[in-house]
C-alpha cells in the first residue's frame, strides 16, 4: 500500500538508488516501532554504501539523501554510517584518528554520533558547558543527539579551556564509551523519526588521553568554532534534502491514494506541491554547491533548510484532510510520515537560528556591496 | 485542573529518583509532569448519552472506559449489545492513542455502511477536542512563559529577547482569539478546516518556542499529533 511506484520515482531520482529507497520504504513502519531493527539487516548493500570511507561532495550527498529519504528518512537515520561525525573527523582528524574512525565504522558496521546540543543551551556553542577539566577528565552532558546511546563511536564537542576559542571535538571510541562508571547513556523516547534514536549522554570524571582531541595538530582557530561551522554547513543541506525527499514521498503518496473522484482542487494542490518541492530542491542544490566551493561562506544554507522544512510540514498538514475522513487511521504509513515531518524543524538548527543567520548574511552582503561602491 | 507553575531549581539540581533527561524534558524544573490534554474526558463528556461512541466512515476513537462498558452504543445508530459489538474491532495501530487513554475501533462490515453516527455528532466531538486542545495550550503557554523568564542565554533572560517575547505574545494572542472563536455550542462554533488550521498554527508556535524537547514522547508535539488524528476523524471532511 505504501510501496514506491517506479513511474513516480523516475520523475525525480536516478534508477540505481531505487532499490535502496524501496528497501527503506519496506522497513519504514517496522523501524518506527522498533528502531533497532536495522541491526538485523547489516548485510544489506545500502549499508555497504553508508559505512565506506568515500568522501563525497555536498551536491552528491544531497542528491543521495533526498532519494533515500523518499524511501524513508527514519529508516535511513537508523542505519550505520559515517554521517555527520565522519565530516568533522575528515575535517579535523589526524591520519591516525581518521583511520581509527573510518575502520571502526566499516568493520563494525557502526552507528555514530556527533554530540553538540546541551540541555537548556540548545546548540549555543558559546554557552557550551561540557568540558575537559584541568586534569584531562571529561565532565558534562549532551542530549537530543542521534545515536548518542546506541552509537559505537562518536565525537563530542567540548570546551577545552575558558576562552572563546577553546572549543574542540573529542573522538570517543568503543572502549572509552564502554566505561560505565564514567559514561551514562540513555535513549530518549521520540514522537517520530524514531530511527534517529536520539539519546542523552553524560560524563563524570571520564579520563581522556591526549590522542582523543581532534585537530590537536592544528591551530586552535582551525579546530574549534570554525570547524564546527564548516561541518554543520556541509551537513545542513543534507537535512534539508531529507525534508524535500519526505515531502515528495508524501505528495506522490497523495497522488496514488486520492479518492477516485479526485477533485480539481486536489489535483491543483498536488501540482502546487510539486512546484514548491522542485523549487526547494533547487535551493538545496544551490546551497550544496556553495558549500562545495567554500563551506564558511554558503549563504543559501540557512535559506534552504528553513524552506525545505516548511514545504514538507505544509504537505504533512494538508495531505490527511485531502485523503479524507479518517485518513490518518486508514493509512499507517501516512500517519507515520506526518509525525516524521515534524522532526526537521529541530534538526541542525531551528528556524529562528537559520533566519537570524540569513539576516546576518544579508546585512554582510549589503555592507560588502556598499564598500564595493555598488548600489 | 490545577495551573502548572514553573519554579526555578538550582542549576543541575535534578530531583532524586528522576533521571536527568526526564528532568530536562520537563523544562528542567516544572513541578509534577508536563501539561497534557485529557482527550478521553473530552470525548466522554460530550455525548449526552453515556458510553456512546461516534462511528464515522468505519472508524471510531473512544476512551477505554466507554468501550469496556457492557451498554456501549453507537451515536445515532443504537446499542452495540451482543452481536453488533463484534463488528467493531480494536485496532493496534496507530500506537499514539493509547498514550492518551484512547483506543481506535474499526468496522469493515456492510452492516455499518450507512449505519454511522451523524456528522453533527462527529462535529460535537470535534469541537470538544478543539476546546480541550486549547485548554492544554493555555497550560503550555504558561509553562513556556515561566521557563523563558527563568532561562538565561548569554546572561540575559530568554524572555528579555525581543523576538522571543514577540513569539510568546503572538501565541497568547492566537490563544485568546481561538477561545473566542470556539466559545459557545456547535451551532456557533463549528470545527471547520479553517479553525483546525488556526489551532495547528498555534501548536506549531508553542512547539517551536519549546524547542527540540517538545518532539520527545510526552512533549507538546505528541499532543498535537493526537489532536490531528482526532480532528481528521471528528468531524473530518464534513462529508455526510
Amino acid at each position: 500500500m505504501h510501496s514506491i511506484r517506479a513511474e513516480y520515482w523516475d520523475s525525480h531520482y536516478p534508477r540505481p538508488l531505487l532499490e535502496h529507497a524501496a528497501w527503506l520504504r519496506e522497513l519504514a513502519i517496522e523501524i518506527d516501532e522498533n528502531p533497532s531493527l536495522m541491526l538485523s539487516h547489516l548485510d544489506n548493500p545500502l549499508i555497504d554504501l553508508l559505512v565506506e570511507n568515500r568522501p563525497i561532495t555536498s551536491i552528491e550527498r544531497v542528491q543521495m539523501f533526498e532519494a533515500l529519504a523518499y524511501g524513508d528518512p527514519s529508516a535511513l537515520l537508523s542505519a550505520p554510517g559515517t554521517g555527520l561525525p565522519g565530516v568533522i573527523v575528515r575535517e579535523l582528524g589526524s591520519p591516525a584518528q581518521q583511520e581509527l574512525f573510518f575502520n571502526t565504522v566499516l568493520q563494525q558496521r557502526a552507528r555514530t554520533f556527533l554530540a553538540v546540543t546541551e540541555p537548556d543551551k540548545g546548540s549555543d556553542a558559546a554557552g557550551m558547558a561540557t568540558r575537559i577539566d584541568q586534569d584531562g577528565r571529561l565532565q558534562g552532558e549532551k542530549w537530543l543527539v542521534g545515536h548518542a546511546a546506541t552509537g559505537d563511536i562518536g565525537v563530542v564537542m567540548v570546551r577545552t579551556g575558558s576562552g572563546p576559542l577553546s572549543l574542540g571535538g573529542v573522538l570517543l571510541t568503543p572502549d572509552i564509551l564502554a566505561d560505565q562508571n564514567c559514561v551514562e547513556r540513555h535513549c530518549l523516547p521520540m514522537l517520530g523519526l524514531r530511527g534517529a534514536i536520539l539519546g542523552h549522554i553524560s560524563f563524570s570524571d571520564l579520563q581522556l588521553g591526549q590522542d582523543v582531541l581532534l585537530g590537536g595538530h592544528l591551530h586552535p582557530l582551525q579546530r574549534g568554532m570554525m570547524a564546527l561551522i564548516r561541518t554543520f554547513s556541509r551537513f545542513r543541506p543534507s537535512v534539508a534534502s531529507m525534508a524535500v525527499g519526505l515531502g515528495q514521498a508524501m505528495a506522490d503518496y497523495g497522488r496514488m491514494h486520492l479518492p477516485k473522484a479526485g477533485s480539481a482542487s486536489a489535483l491543483e494542490r498536488l501540482e502546487s506541491w510539486d512546484a514548491k518541492l522542485s523549487a526547494a530542491r533547487r535551493l538545496v542544490q544551490l546551497a550544496a554547491s556553495e558549500v562545495d566551493h567554500n563551506p564558511a561562506a554558503a549563504p543559501h544554507v540557512p535559506l534552504c533548510k528553513v524552506t525545505a522544512t516548511q514545504v514538507c510540514e505544509a504537505i504533512a498538514d494538508e495531505l490527511p484532510g485531502m485523503l479524507g475522513t479518517g485518513a490518518l487511521l486508514e493509512h499507517p504509513w501516512l500517519e507515520k510520515a506526518v509525525r516524521d515531518a515534524r522532526a526537521f524543524e529541530y534538526m541542525e538548527g531551528t528556524t529562528n537560528i537559520h533566519l537570524d543567520q540569513a539576516g546576518n548574511h544579508l546585512a554582510h552582503a549589503r555592507r560588502q556591496a556598499h564598500q564595493g561602491g555598488l548600489t | 485542573m490545577a495551573e502548572i507553575q514553573y519554579t526555578v531549581t538550582p542549576s543541575g539540581a535534578c530531583p532524586s529518583g528522576e533521571h536527568k533527561w526526564g528532568y530536562h524534558l520537563r523544562f528542567g524544573g516544572a513541578p509534577g509532569s508536563l501539561p497534557t490534554p485529557d482527550f478521553s474526558c473530552a470525548l466522554e463528556s460530550t455525548i449526552p448519552v453515556e458510553h456512546t461512541i461516534v462511528l464515522r466512515h468505519g472508524w471510531a476513537i473512544t476512551s477505554s472506559a466507554t468501550w469496556a462498558s457492557p451498554e456501549v452504543m453507537v451515536a445515532d445508530v443504537g446499542s452495540l449489545v451482543g452481536r453488533d459489538k463484534a463488528l467493531l474491532r480494536k485496532e493496534l495501530r496507530p500506537l499514539l492513542p493509547e498514550r492518551f487513554g484512547l483506543l481506535v475501533l474499526a468496522s469493515r462490515s456492510r452492516h455499518s455502511e450507512g449505519n454511522q453516527s451523524s456528522l453533527l455528532s462527529a462535529a460535537a466531538l470535534g469541537l470538544a477536542v478543539v476546546k480541550e486542545q486549547l485548554r492544554f495550550y493555555g497550560d503550555a503557554l504558561n509553562l513556556l512563559q515561566d521557563y523563558c523568564n527563568a532561562r538565561l542565554v548569554g546572561g540575559r533572560k530568554l524572555s528579555g529577547i525581543a523576538t522571543v517575547r514577540a513569539q510568546l505574545g503572538d501565541a497568547h494572542r492566537r490563544l485568546r482569539y481561538l477561545e473566542q472563536w470556539t466559545a459557545g455550542t456547535i451551532d456557533t462554533a463549528y470545527p471547520t478546516p479553517a479553525l483546525i488550521h488556526e489551532v495547528r498554527i498555534l501548536g506549531d508556535e508553542l512547539s517551536k518556542l519549546g524547542g527540540g524537547r517538545t518532539f520527545l514522547s510526552g512533549g507538546f508535539r505528541e499532543a498535537i499529533a493526537m489532536f490531528e488524528i482526532l480532528a481528521n476523524l471528528y468531524p473530518g471532511n464534513n462529508d455526510a
